[in-house]
């Protein structure tokens, strides 16, 4: 298992190396030293992308950095990164970031977690140990929650910070939600956090809190044990390997957390909209 | 200073907030300072944002909200909530929160010209137990419409603030 561990991150770092060559599959192989089909298959399996896909988002991701970067031509950027042409790589970029370059050049702008990360070997350790988060689909109607802004993402630290700020309101509180949205504009370039309850009369908000609006329509579900403490692996794998695999698209705008605080079973569920969603807000 | 007690529905307001010291980086009544900043934030969303939001705005008078805490006394910390009135909750952007401003009983106060930037506030507990009333919960809103020109045009300007009462308590002892 090591030594296919260690042939999966020879080709990886193959790739790192020649991003901007002409690379082929076969190469990154012969690297390894395994037959091209026996390769592919086992790639696939350990990094949950195909060997070609990761290479053209791995080229898309350092193009995209030189885009918001550099002031070099965009042709000089698709050209340099092995694209035939700017069509092509604008394609490629469309389908991966679901914006044009041309805009993400004007806007300095890209969502951080469409970049498609070198993969090292904590994300293929993470793979090996915990298997992938299985997404189930949902349904959730709107709801309207209660709770206050918070400075930075989710992790375990922050779960007890939000059980302080909203207990004194909320004593019985079971669960909360976690609202993670990520602005387009320009100006507001940071995530901006919020945690709150259900609140279900808007009379009975408190002064001290704000609301926020959870959208009714589709989601894809995610649950895994330890998810915040592998919150980052999970998403590399959700917004890479998993969007790739299926005809959903998941909706850029926001990131949505159960948190169960049963004493018994604390749990997370990572809940994404799904993009083809009838709530007009997507 | 022009004072009025009135029994004020419930009013629900979308739009921004800051937590902090508004005025650590620039003092009160610039346009740099945090309130400013988030002002012109909230403005430019709103001028960005590509949801028809008509439908749901109950009026385009700007409310700005200071919302005080434990830690506003000892550390000039206090919230910040920028944003318009509105009649339904159902179409407001993702990006925005929601603030509830209670029912019940309100100073009502006109400010006019220079009194705007002036320290109107100061006196303000001893005005209301003038008339026989104290400061209720800890939170007070302006709203700026269609009277209020811009703090470079102050001096034709008015603006309403309204501050939770409740009737005063007689004093122990």
């Amino acid at each position: 298992m090591d030594d296919q561990l260690n042939a999966i991150c020879r080709a990886l770092d193959f790739i790192e190396q020649h991003l901007k060559e002409d690379i082929r599959v076969e190469d990154m192989a012969e690297c390894c030293g395994y037959s091209l089909f026996y390769f592919i298959r086992l790639f696939n399996q350990t990094v949950h992308l195909t060997p070609y896909d990761y290479l053209i988002r791995r080229r898309l991701a350092e193009a995209a950095r030189e885009l918001i970067n550099t002031k070099r031509r965009l042709v000089d950027i698709a050209l340099d990164y092995d694209f035939q042409n700017p069509e092509t790589f604008a394609r490629a970029f469309n389908r991966v970031f679901h914006t044009p370059p041309s805009q993400v050049r004007k806007s300095g702008v890209l969502d951080s977690r469409l970049i498609q990360r070198a993969c090292g070997r904590n994300q293929l350790l993470y793979y090996r140990d915990y298997g992938t988060p299985k997404a189930q689909q949902c349904t959730l109607q709107q709801i309207l929650l209660a709770g206050c802004p918070f400075e930075s993402d989710l992790t375990v630290e922050m779960v007890e910070q939000v059980v302080v700020r909203l207990t004194p309101f909320y004593p019985e509180m079971r669960e909360f939600f976690w609202i993670s949205t990520y602005s387009s504009h320009p100006f507001d370039r940071q995530p901006a956090y919020f945690a709150g309850v259900e609140l279900h009369d808007w009379t009975a908000l408190p002064t001290n809190l704000f609301a926020r609006r959870l959208p009714s329509g589709r989601n894809a579900c995610f649950q895994q044990r330890d998810l915040l403490e592998n919150l980052s692996h999970i998403r590399a794998y959700v917004y890479q390997s998993w969007q790739a695999n299926t005809a959903e698209t998941i909706s850029s705008k926001i990131e949505i957390f159960r948190y169960s605080l049963s004493k018994n079973s604390p749990s997370t569920e990572l809940i994404l909209p799904l993009f083809n969603n009838n709530d007009s807000s997507f | 200073m022009e004072m009025e007690f009135i029994s004020q529905p419930a009013v629900i307001l979308m739009g921004m907030s800051f937590f902090g010291d508004p005025f650590k980086a620039a003092g009160d009544w610039s346009e740099n300072n945090e309130i400013g900043r988030l002002s012109q934030r909230f403005m430019d969303f709103m001028a960005a944002s590509h949801v028809s939001l008509e439908g749901i705005l109950a009026s385009r008078d700007f409310y700005e909200v200071h919302i005080y805490n434990a830690e506003t006394e000892a550390k000039g910390l206090f919230e910040v909530f920028v944003g318009y009135p509105i009649t339904a909750l159902k179409e407001v952007p993702l990006e925005l929160s929601c603030k509830l401003l209670p029912a019940g009983q309100y100073a009502q106060v006109n400010l006019r010209g220079e009194t705007i930037i002036s320290d109107w506030y100061i006196d303000l507990n001893r005005d209301l137990e003038d008339r026989g009333w104290q400061r209720g919960r800890p939170f007070f809103f302006q709203v700026y419409d269609q009277r209020y020109k811009g703090l470079d045009r102050i001096a034709e300007s008015e603006l309403t603030a309204y501050i939770p009462v409740e009737p005063r308590q007689a004093q122990n002892g």
